[in-house]
């Protein structure tokens, strides 16, 4: 099922990368599809992030520094990174003050590009 | 389990002492070149190790909480008055001054918690793996992250506490805690007032069966090893499991029995309004679906 496909793609991420704790997986417009969290409210964090999301992309456009690579939110207790994932869902990552950033980097790429490729076919098959 | 902190807690014999690591044989070998510079290690996560002539002034890794975590996460030092010393020192390279100058911690406490986070590190890089390691000169005034020890500590005295524990690291691995095991609470430790026992109170309270120590160590602002420490003990005495394997990790979805698809945007659909607050004086969004949409036909796979 691609509902624990999406999960175990989490899991592996917050297995992989030192400091990320919580992650969800929403559609743009903010509906949550799948959550790996903790604390926190994976409704809550996917309109959030959906609202970051765009909001980052609109900067970026605005000031004419090309695409959307992801947005980083960095508060004293740690940081919270959203990714654009194909042209319909975005992933949150919530990672405390101790990520490795450039792990994530690294990572979240071919991770994105996974989750894109398991969502794609599930909309598609809709 | 017979015999309460038998294991992980004696003292390891001499002969592992002097077994130096990959990080003991690094650090030792730079600080007698009296390197002034940095240590990249690359591992997973690796990290970084400042020193200036030869000693260690810091040692900064994703592995254990710096300085700024123990101090803050831990309630040692208060986020107002962190940010003001930050403002006001950090840029001229005195935060400590400035942190003590506003009494917001003493001198020899705030060095002790300095002193802790570079063993800790230390000690982290070499637990979690260390691939290569590459020294770059900077020379003496190369930018060091905040709050350094200055002078610095010699390579010999942090190699040595790194042989320690990593012998005793050795020790609990045998009872299932090692760096990435993610330990749950069986039974509650009973109240007490001691502040040894809240530690164990807090490490016990963080170990719900996602986080390993490392990441209890940033919850609480303690050091890794100390919860490492904290965590073999209390699997000693049988209040916690240190890892379930193949444990069902806590799923939050839409509905995972729903068939697979992306969710559609209607009024309600996000269940936004009931996860925010309740306000008094805002009613609650509930879902209006179109009297078109109140039944929807089952669909069944088999058509």
């Amino acid at each position: 099922m691609a509902h624990d496909a999406l999960l175990s793609e989490l899991h592996s991420l917050r297995d992989q990368v030192t400091g990320v704790m919580e992650s969800a997986v929403a559609t743009v417009d903010g509906l949550l599809v799948v959550a790996d969290t903790d604390g926190a409210q994976p409704e809550v964090v996917s309109a959030l992030a959906a609202a970051t999301l765009g909001l980052g992309k609109r900067t970026g456009h605005e000031v004419g520094m090309g695409e959307l690579r992801e947005v980083v939110i960095r508060c004293r207790g740690g940081y919270i990174v959203v990714y654009a994932v194909g042209q319909v869902a975005l992933l949150a990552v919530l990672a405390d003050e101790g990520l490795d950033v450039t792990r994530l980097h690294i990572e979240s790429r071919p991770a994105v590009e996974r989750l894109g490729a398991l969502l794609t076919k599930e909309h598609s098959a809709n | 389990m017979n015999g309460q902190y038998s294991t992980g807690l004696s003292t390891p014999t001499t002969a592992s002492l002097d077994d130096l690591g990959p990080v003991g044989t690094m650090l030792r070998e730079h600080g007698r070149a009296k390197l002034s510079g940095l240590l990249r290690i690359s591992g997973s996560p690796g990290g970084t190790v400042f020193l200036r002539d030869g000693l260690v002034v810091a040692a900064s890794t994703p592995a254990s909480p710096g300085p700024e975590s123990l101090l803050l996460r831990s309630g040692r030092v208060s986020e107002e008055a962190w940010n003001l010393a930050f403002t006001a020192g950090a840029p001229s390279g005195h935060l400590a001054a400035e942190l003590v100058a506003q009494s917001a911690i003493g001198t020899a406490g705030l060095e002790v918690v300095c002193l802790s986070a570079i063993f800790d590190a230390v000690f982290a890089m070499e637990l979690f793996g260390v691939e290569t390691c590459e020294p770059e000169t900077t020379g003496p005034h190369g930018l060091l992250p905040p709050l350094p020890v200055l002078p610095g500590i010699t390579t010999d005295r942090l190699v040595r506490d790194l042989s320690r524990r990593m012998a005793m690291t050795a020790a609990w691995q045998e009872i299932g805690v090692y760096p990435q095991c993610r330990p749950v609470a069986i039974r509650p430790l009973p109240e007490s007032s001691l502040q040894v026992e809240k530690i164990r109170q807090d490490v016990l309270l963080k170990c719900n069966g996602r986080r390993t120590p490392r990441d209890i160590a940033f919850v609480l602002g303690q050091g890794l090893y100390v919860v490492m420490q904290e965590i073999a003990s209390l699997a000693e005495a049988g209040l916690l499991e240190p890892s379930l394997p193949g444990a069902p990790k806590k799923v939050s979805a839409e509905d995972p029995t729903k068939p697979p698809g992306l969710p559609q945007r209607r009024r309600g659909t996000s269940k936004v309004g009931k996860a925010l607050p309740q306000r008094p004086d805002r009613p609650t969004i509930e879902p209006r679906i179109p009297p078109d949409l109140t039944v929807r036909p089952e669909e069944n796979p088999e058509t």
